[in-house]
Formats: C-alpha cells, sequence, structure tokens
C-alpha cells in the first residue's frame, strides 16, 4: 500500500507540475496543439487561453470544467481518485505500476465525466514541450541510474559500509552440489559441509573466480 | 518467615466458569519457586490475584477467598489494599517486556516507579545501582529502550521491577520471546534475585533451565493445584510424573530419560533423579563404573537418502539465488543465501536472535524485496507477484497470534481466508469446521478470539490458516507460551500435513522440536547459512554451534557425553532410550 500513497503523492505532484509550467509558458498565445480523446462521445475544454490561475490549476487536477467544481461532482471524482488508487495500491511494486494507477485513475475520471455529458479536449502549450522532453530525460536518467546501481550493491556495502564480501558471496552458487571433501549432497551454500565440517568457503571463492 | 498466602481462592471471568478453583498456597520469603500447567489451566490468573490487577483493575469477574500479603508483620488482603501499596511490595514481569516501558532511556525507566512512590534521589541512585548490578545492565544505562535485544529489554524490565525492592517478584514467561542466549541471560539473573532474599514466582514452561534452580514445583491443572513439591520429587515420583504426562507436562528431559530407564528396569528404582544433562549422564557412567551394567557398541543410524545423492529431477518450491537484504538503516540481515527447499521436506530453521531467521522468511513470503538476489516461490519471482497471490500458496503462521487474529468470533477467523478465495459456502463451512477440529478448538468457535489464552489464541492463529490448505506451511516459532501438549499437538499436526506431501518450514528455538519432527536443518548465523542438512549430523556438529553459540537438543548433548560408552547420536528420548536399552547389558 506505500507505494499507492507514493503514487497519490506522485499524481498531485506532477499535474501542479504541468501547471506550473503552463503558467511560466506564454498563455496570451494561440495553441496550435490539439489532442482529442478517441472514442469518448463527450469532452471537455480544459485549458482554452485564458491566463493561468489558481483556480485553472484546480480545473487541470479535476480534469473538468466549471462543473467539476460542484460539491456532488468534487466528492465523485475524489472517490474515483481513492478507488482507483485503493485498487491498485496494493499491487504497485514498482514505478510502471504507478505510472499505470494514474493513467487508471484519470480513465475513471473521464469516464464518469462523460457519464455526466462533459465535454472533454486537451490542449497543450507550445512551450510546454522542451519542459516534458527535460521531464521525461530526467525520469529515463533516473529509471537507469536505478538499474545500473544494482550491480553496484557490492560496492555500496564495501564502501559505504566498510563491509568485506568474499568473492564466493558475490556470485550464485548453484545448488544441489556434492562437498569436494566426502561427496555429500549441499542443497544450500552452508559455510560447512553437514558430513565432514569442511569449511566450504575457500570452495566458493575458487568458484566465483 | 511467611510473606503470601493464598486462602481458598477462586475466581471465574464468566459465571459458573472457575478459572482458579479453591487455591490454598503459602509462601515464604526468599524461596524461587516455579509455576507450570498447561495453556490455560489459571497461572497467569492467579499472577494477577497476587498483584492486585484482579480485583483492582480488572473489575469483571467473580473473586472469592483471599490473598494475604505479609507487610511489615501484619497480614493485609490485596483486594483491599491500593494498587501503589501493592506495588511497593509486589513486583510483575510480563512476557512482552516492552508493554511495560513508560520512557526512552534505560536509566530513567528504572527510575520511575521510584520516582512515582517518592524516594529521595539519592535513594533512587542506590536502588538503581543495586537492580543494575544484579541484572548485570551497568553498560546499558544510557541505551534506548527500543534498541535493546530481547534478553537486554527482558533484563531491564526485570531490573526495573527489582528497583522497587519488592518483597514478591512475579514473572509471567519472561523468555518466552527470546533464543536460548537471551533466555540463559534472564534465568541467571533470576536466579541472583532470588538469592538476594524475594519471594519469586516464576511461570515457565522451558523446565530445564529453570527447575534446576527452584526451591519447589507447583502444577496447576483446570484452575487447580494438582502437585506442590521440590522438583526432585516432582520429577522423580512415578505416580506424580504420570500426572503431568496426563495434563500435557513434560518433565525435563534429563529427569524424564532416568525415569525411562528405571521403568525399564536399566537402572535401579532408586537411582538418583537429575536436573541437568550432566548428572543424567553421571548417573549412567556411575552403574556403569559399578559394574551393573556393560557397555556395546552399537551402530548409528543411516542417513537418509535425500542427502546421499543429488537428485536433480526432484521440484524445488522454494528457490533463493545469491540474496542479499539491507534494511534501510543499513543493517545487513542477509549475506549471499543460495538455498533450495523441496517439496515434501520438513525444513527447521534456527539460529540465534538478529541471525536473519525472520527476514529469510519476509523475502520468501514477498513482504521484504531482496536487495540483491532472486527469491522464487514455484517458480515465480516474488518480486513479479502480488503478496495476494503468494497466500493462496504459502500459509504464514507468526510468533505472535495477535498479529493476525482481528475478527469477532472464531469461527468468522478461520472463514475469512476461504471467503476471501471466493470459495463458495459449503467448501468454507467446510474447512473452518476441519480448521476447528484439527486444533481442538470447536468449544470456542463462537467465542472472541481476544479473549482466549495465549497459547489457545495461538491455536487460531494457525486454524486461520489451515483453512486456507497451504502448500507450503511456514511456522514461526510455534512453540512460544505453549505448554508441552499443546506444542507436541501442534507439531504432530504439522508432521501430518508434511506427511500429506505439504512442505514445512519451522523457525524455532526449541531445538528439541526440531530435532524431533524435521527432515532437515538450516542453521543461520549472522545473515549466512552456517549448517545445512539432517538434524543428526547438523547437532553432532558441536564444535561449530558452540563457536556461534547455539546449544544442541538436551538428549543430543547428554547421547555427546555419553559417546565413549559407544552410543550414537541421538535425537530423540526413544532413540537414546533405546541405544542404552540395547547397549547397556544388566550383569
Amino acid at each position: 500500500m506505500r507505494l499507492g500513497v507514493y503514487g497519490l503523492a506522485l499524481t498531485f505532484v506532477l499535474l501542479v507540475l504541468i501547471g506550473v509550467l503552463a503558467w511560466v509558458a506564454d498563455e496570451q498565445r494561440a495553441l496550435p496543439y490539439e489532442i482529442r480523446v478517441p472514442h469518448i462521445p463527450n469532452d471537455i475544454t480544459i485549458y482554452d487561453g485564458s491566463p493561468i490561475s489558481v483556480r485553472h490549476i484546480v480545473l487541470l487536477l479535476l480534469v473538468g470544467c466549471k462543473e467539476a467544481l460542484k460539491f456532488q461532482n468534487y466528492l465523485v471524482i475524489l472517490i474515483s481518485w481513492t478507488v482507483s488508487w485503493f485498487l491498485l495500491g496494493g499491487m504497485a511494486r514498482k514505478i510502471r505500476d504507478i505510472i499505470f494507477g494514474i493513467i487508471f485513475q484519470y480513465a475513471v475520471m473521464i469516464l464518469y465525466l462523460s457519464i455526466v455529458h462533459v465535454r472533454i479536449t486537451l490542449y497543450i502549450p507550445e512551450s510546454i514541450i522542451p519542459a516534458f522532453c527535460a521531464f521525461f530525460a530526467s525520469t529515463g536518467m533516473f529509471l537507469l541510474l536505478k538499474k545500473l546501481r544494482k550491480y553496484d550493491f557490492f560496492e555500496v556495502l564495501e564502501k559505504k559500509l566498510n563491509i568485506r564480501v568474499e568473492p564466493g558471496y558475490k556470485y550464485e552458487i548453484p545448488v544441489p552440489f556434492t562437498c569436494p571433501n566426502c561427496n555429500a549432497v549441499q542443497y544450500s551454500n552452508a559455510q560447512y559441509c553437514w558430513k565432514c565440517g569442511t569449511d566450504l568457503t575457500k570452495f566458493y571463492n575458487e568458484r566465483a573466480r | 518467615m511467611e510473606i503470601l498466602r493464598i486462602e481458598n481462592l477462586r475466581f471465574a471471568y464468566e459465571p459458573g466458569q472457575w478459572i482458579l478453583d479453591n487455591i490454598n498456597l503459602r509462601f515464604r520469603k526468599g524461596e524461587f519457586v516455579l509455576l507450570i500447567g498447561p495453556s490455560g489451566c489459571g497461572k497467569t490468573t492467579l499472577l494477577y490475584c497476587i498483584n492486585g490487577l484482579i480485583p483492582h483493575r480488572l473489575k469483571r469477574g467473580i473473586r472469592k477467598g483471599k490473598v494475604l500479603l505479609n507487610i511489615n508483620g501484619k497480614w493485609h488482603d490485596a483486594a483491599s489494599l491500593p494498587m501503589n501499596v501493592i506495588s511497593q511490595h509486589v513486583q510483575t514481569v510480563f512476557q512482552d517486556p516492552e508493554i511495560q516501558f513508560f520512557k526512552l532511556h534505560v536509566i530513567d525507566e528504572l527510575a520511575f516507579t521510584l520516582e512515582n512512590l517518592g524516594y529521595s534521589r539519592e535513594e533512587i541512585a542506590r536502588r538503581i545501582e543495586f537492580a543494575t548490578k544484579a541484572c548485570g545492565i551497568e553498560h546499558l544505562l544510557n541505551k534506548d529502550v527500543f534498541s535493546l535485544s530481547g534478553g537486554e529489554k527482558q533484563r531491564v524490565a526485570i531490573a526495573s521491577a527489582l528497583a522497587v525492592q519488592p518483597d514478591i517478584l512475579l514473572l509471567d514467561e519472561p523468555t518466552s520471546n527470546l533464543d536460548p542466549v537471551g533466555a540463559k541471560m534472564v534465568l541467571e539473573t533470576i536466579e541472583r534475585i532470588a538469592k538476594h532474599g524475594s519471594l519469586v514466582i516464576l511461570v515457565e514452561h522451558r523446565l530445564e533451565e529453570t527447575s534446576k534452580h527452584a526451591d519447589r514445583v507447583i502444577v496447576m491443572h483446570e484452575g487447580r493445584i494438582l502437585v506442590d513439591a521440590p522438583p526432585k520429587k516432582v520429577y522423580g515420583d512415578p505416580e506424580l510424573l504420570q500426572k503431568l504426562y496426563e495434563i500435557g507436562i513434560r518433565p525435563p528431559w534429563p529427569a524424564e530419560l532416568i525415569s525411562r530407564l528405571r521403568k525399564k528396569r536399566i537402572l535401579p528404582e532408586n537411582a538418583p533423579v537429575p536436573l541437568t544433562v550432566e548428572d543424567a549422564s553421571n548417573i549412567i557412567k556411575e552403574y556403569l563404573k559399578q559394574g551393573q551394567l556393560t557397555p556395546i557398541k552399537i551402530p548409528a543410524p543411516d542417513i537418509p537418502s535425500i542427502f546421499s545423492s543429488a537428485d536433480n529431477n526432484r521440484r524445488p518450491v522454494i528457490e533463493i539465488k545469491n540474496l542479499w537484504y539491507m534494511y534501510p538503516d543499513g543493517t545487513v540481515a542477509l549475506r549471499g543465501i543460495n538455498l533450495k527447499i523441496y517439496e515434501g521436506e520438513f525444513v527447521g530453521i534456527i539460529g540465534n536472535n538478529g541471525s536473519g531467521k525472520s527476514t529469510l522468511l519476509l523475502n520468501i513470503l514477498g513482504l521484504l524485496r531482496p536487495s540483491y538476489g532472486k527469491v522464487y516461490v514455484f517458480g515465480k519471482d516474488v518480486t513479479k507477484i502480488s503478496v495476494a497471490e503468494l497466500a493462496r500458496h504459502v500459509g504464514l503462521v507468526l510468533q505472535n497470534p495477535d498479529l493476525m487474529l482481528f475478527q469477532p468470533t472464531v469461527w468468522k477467523e478461520l472463514a475469512f481466508g476461504p471467503r476471501n478465495l471466493g470459495l463458495p459456502k459449503e467448501e468454507i463451512e467446510r474447512r473452518v469446521k476441519m480448521a476447528l477440529k484439527m486444533m481442538k478448538i470447536e468449544k470456542f468457535a463462537q467465542r472472541d478470539p481476544h479473549r482466549l489464552s495465549r497459547g489457545q489464541r495461538h491455536r487460531v492463529a494457525v486454524g486461520a490458516v489451515l483453512s486456507m490448505i497451504p502448500k507450503i506451511f511456514i511456522a514461526d516459532e510455534p512453540t512460544t507460551g505453549q505448554d508441552y501438549g499443546s506444542c507436541k499437538d501442534y507439531l504432530e499436526l504439522l508432521a501430518k500435513l508434511n506427511k500429506e506431501g505439504r512442505t514445512i518450514i519451522v523457525v524455532s528455538h526449541t531445538l528439541d522440536i526440531i530435532a524431533r519432527y524435521c527432515s532437515r536443518v538450516v542453521v543461520l548465523h549472522r545473515g549466512r547459512i552456517v549448517l545445512d542438512g539432517p538434524p543428526r549430523e547438523v547437532f553432532a556438529r558441536a564444535d561449530i554451534l558452540e563457536r556461534i553459540q547455539l546449544d544442541i537438543p538436551y538428549i543430543t548433548r547428554i547421547s555427546l557425553l555419553l559417546r565413549d560408552l559407544g552410543i550414537p547420536v541421538a535425537l530423540r528420548i526413544e532413540e537414546l532410550e533405546s541405544y542404552l536399552e540395547k547397549s547397556l547389558v544388566q550383569r
């Protein structure tokens, strides 16, 4: 459930970021880019070129128009977000699960808004594209570093925590194997042979080399 | 001098169900009394009557009779004394020391009660010094209580009680959550306290470590006193021993072994009753020396075939590949574990506190993600499937059953899991009835599980897992807080499930249980596997186990001491009895 909570928080952060970037952009110019969400019979206008204000940012977050600010609609939107994360939060194990969760919760919200016959149109300001590129580039770098960091786990142990790791414990030891001294079967990388008591650490280190 | 009298005491939580029934006892200052009995017999309730929690805090229930405390030469009924007066003369240490802690630092915790009793600074300092020396915790004074090990926490709780210098010290299973090293620490402390002059009443299931120090053993059963005698009388009298077996209490292994040998006439009926391993082996050797017995060497039993040849066609149900786990605070709990557990195995995982046993279990269940390496259950990476999906096939019973119980009745508790699997109503009912019967808790079906005794709650928790019919059953410390009879029933049940083809993994400090039931023992120490093999061979490696401060089962210890008589390593008392019967021939 913890990742689910992070996902919920991340959603808010992302949308506030988009709102802030749109505010920084020149909102007075005409907006040449428009994306229509396919197969949805109704649509709403999120951003129509008006100056960005707190009200617009809130509307952006709610993926709605003025009707979204009515109490009952606001309540249902909150419920749809919460339900989505309750459904997904327990299953979220990786970042891609969170991304899927964010998309899913907006799908639920758009579905609700479609049912109450609200028009949806997504506009993207021109100057936001470099910001999106920067955002995706930094996210990609973060994910790559995270993946690379996995292979530096032992460096972290040795350099930061001062834990010396023998080579025999850095690699997988295929089990079962037989003791080099007495041929007794070992079903794990135990330090000593259960039969003859031989210290097997040397054997693991040689195997790792 | 008599310090405590209990006269015709009766107590019932619910009308008509007497938990204590006509208890009459007298205690003297400086006695060390061991109070034993099966789960639910009323031991803890008796302690609550002595320390005034009944009736002052637990106001419901029906109480009759008297608990009289001798305060400054005058007898007072505990029911009419205020708690603040009782607590100056009677102190209690509970099973879980954390529930007693109020302060963050050890020294503040020790001073807390004394400050509340209005002692001067100088007096507080003097009493803290006394208590810390008695409990050997001088080096812990400035530490955070919650950063201590289990044994250290329990010693701080005892020191906190001892600082009051009570006339009576009550201890309710203080070692049940501790590993053998921690338990030994605590029991040595208790023995020192008894020598200081307080009456010590200790409720315990670990009879081997405690009986040798006790002046008196009181056995309770169904709210009544069954036996009240010195330990050697209780364990040495065949009739009393028989009564203990009938109520599910096993005497200490050394005493039981000699008793069995006496029954089989290998030793004479007047052979002394030992309370320690060394005494037991010395008695046997003494009769040998006197020429009454003649040793004959007998061959050791064969090693199980699974350990004799590698069978690559066997399917591993759990596969761990170079598993490392590091906690967020930098503690490395697992260091490169490679392990395969096969279908149908009965595996015991042992190791001292902090060796990584619980972390290993949590990684298998997917509740913790490996820092490095992989864990596969039925061939699936546990990080790629949900905990809910894993729970269909892997059942875990936690050490503390209270963490698993949340339904209003036992029936609902057992039905919760199958209901979440989406099973039909009839199947749920069938599984719940099966689990109730297996755990012998049918009579509790409609009761609130939180109102049962700890041992009964544990059985409910096991039942809740059994109703899921998991393919892998993991039990974390299944013997905590359980009497011998309940432990035996539980382990026999696990053995039965194992015979049906289920894989059983048990984490336990009770090595006799591991030796008796497991076909494989994995020994962990500081995050690594030290030994992994058949129990007979693993426990024979006494030198390696001693190096990592791990004990071996009592029976195995006795058999190792008799090695020079040609006795092979024994895991169970029946084995040792049989070896001695075959090899020691009466002249």
